[in-house]
């Protein structure tokens, strides 16, 4: 689907929901639409299903309780993966301090948690690559997912990180190599 | 501008980065029918509804439970038969048993009574007796044995011995016109 018809689909369904007797409705619509892409990049985040479930719902119910005030300013897509990102960020905070995990040694930190999820096998490349990431500091993990794994273009990371789209060029070629040389090590 | 799978591809190229050719699968197991129920729930959250329960069951149920319930009916209602012909005796017995309870009371209280009021004294059943029936029986059954113990007793001179000093003058008087009649 292009950009324009996903845009397009996009402002219908915020049309709808903006209206009473069709909030339900679009609401559900919007949810079937960007669950699994959201959900995915949560995981990829924190790994644990339930951790990703409960922050995964907590991103729509946000959304249901602020769609309304919605300008429309950026698309509804950026929109949700900004929500999706601080929410996940919040809870990996709030998951060191529970840990009380020294701030020099976040990477690594849910190292003990992906070892421990069904079917890990430490020699499998797909494994080796969320080990590597889990490697990686918190900021450029998100932009490595949402780079190689979303393929999200740097204009639009941007308006989610609110960074500028030569840092998260430079970002995302540094995690790179960064995982490169993990997996080599292995 | 929106990235595809080649400019993605492209770019790890360009980095020469083996990353290029590593399949981007996601190893993490899902429960089943996962993103299905999502729609339901986040609906049912956001709209303080309750989720459909649906119309199936959830308990468990016995196996052949529907197959062997008719035999067991049956039985069950021959079994709640026979009570009833020993229900019908007991309650005849019952009132066999009530009967004779109230008849030993009613006995008992007879008796009871009985023991609790003496018998009348001679002198009270003579004052039943009207006084001319005494009369009459002391005239026709008076023996002559004992006319002759009155007379010998008057013939003595033996004093006759008289009751007791107590006699009542009343008596005596009475006696006396009793005679003159």
């Amino acid at each position: 689907m292009s950009k324009t018809i996903n845009e397009t689909n996009d402002h219908l369904l915020l049309a709808l929901y903006k209206q009473d007797d069709t909030r339900e409705s679009a609401f559900t619509a919007i949810v079937r639409k960007y669950q699994q892409k959201l959900y995915w990049h949560i995981r990829r985040m924190v790994v644990e299903h339930e951790d990703s479930n409960d922050i995964l719902q907590q991103v729509f119910i946000k959304m249901w309780n602020s769609l309304a005030d919605f300008r429309g300013d950026a698309n509804l897509y950026t929109w949700l993966y900004r929500i999706a990102t601080n929410e996940t960020l919040t809870w990996l905070e709030k998951e060191k301090r529970r840990r009380a995990v020294p701030l020099d040694s976040e990477e690594g930190m849910l190292n003990d948690t992906l070892a421990a999820q069904q079917g890990f096998d430490a020699n499998k490349l797909e494994w080796k690559l969320q080990q590597a990431i889990q490697s990686l500091p918190e900021k450029q993990r998100v932009v490595f997912s949402l780079r190689y794994y979303d393929e999200m273009p740097y204009e639009e990371m941007a308006q989610v990180l609110s960074t500028s789209e030569g840092a998260l060029k430079a970002s995302y070629h540094h995690a790179v190599k960064k995982v490169e040389t993990f997996i080599k090590n292995g | 501008m929106m990235t595809s799978e080649n400019d993605i591809i492209n770019e790890l190229k360009q980095l020469d980065s083996p990353l290029a050719k590593y399949p981007r699968t996601m190893p993490y197991a899902l429960p089943y029918g996962y993103f299905k129920d999502m729609e339901q729930k986040l609906t049912s959250t956001v709209t303080n509804t309750p989720e459909p329960a649906g119309t199936s069951m959830p308990f468990a149920l016995p196996a052949d439970y529907f197959e062997q319930l008719p035999g067991k009916i049956l039985q069950a209602a021959k079994n709640t038969e026979a009570p009833a012909t020993t229900t019908k005796r007991k309650s005849i017995w019952l009132n066999v048993r009530w009967a004779a309870a109230a008849m030993l009371v009613i006995a008992i209280g007879l008796g009871t009574y009985r023991i609790m009021t003496p018998p009348p004294t001679i002198e009270q059943q003579l004052e039943e007796i009207p006084y001319e029936d005494i009369l009459a029986y002391v005239e026709d059954n008076i023996e002559d044995y004992e006319t002759d113990n009155i007379v010998s007793y008057l013939n003595s001179n033996t004093t006759i011995p008289l009751p007791a000093d107590n006699i009542n003058r009343d008596a005596i008087e009475y006696y006396l016109q009793q005679g003159d009649q």
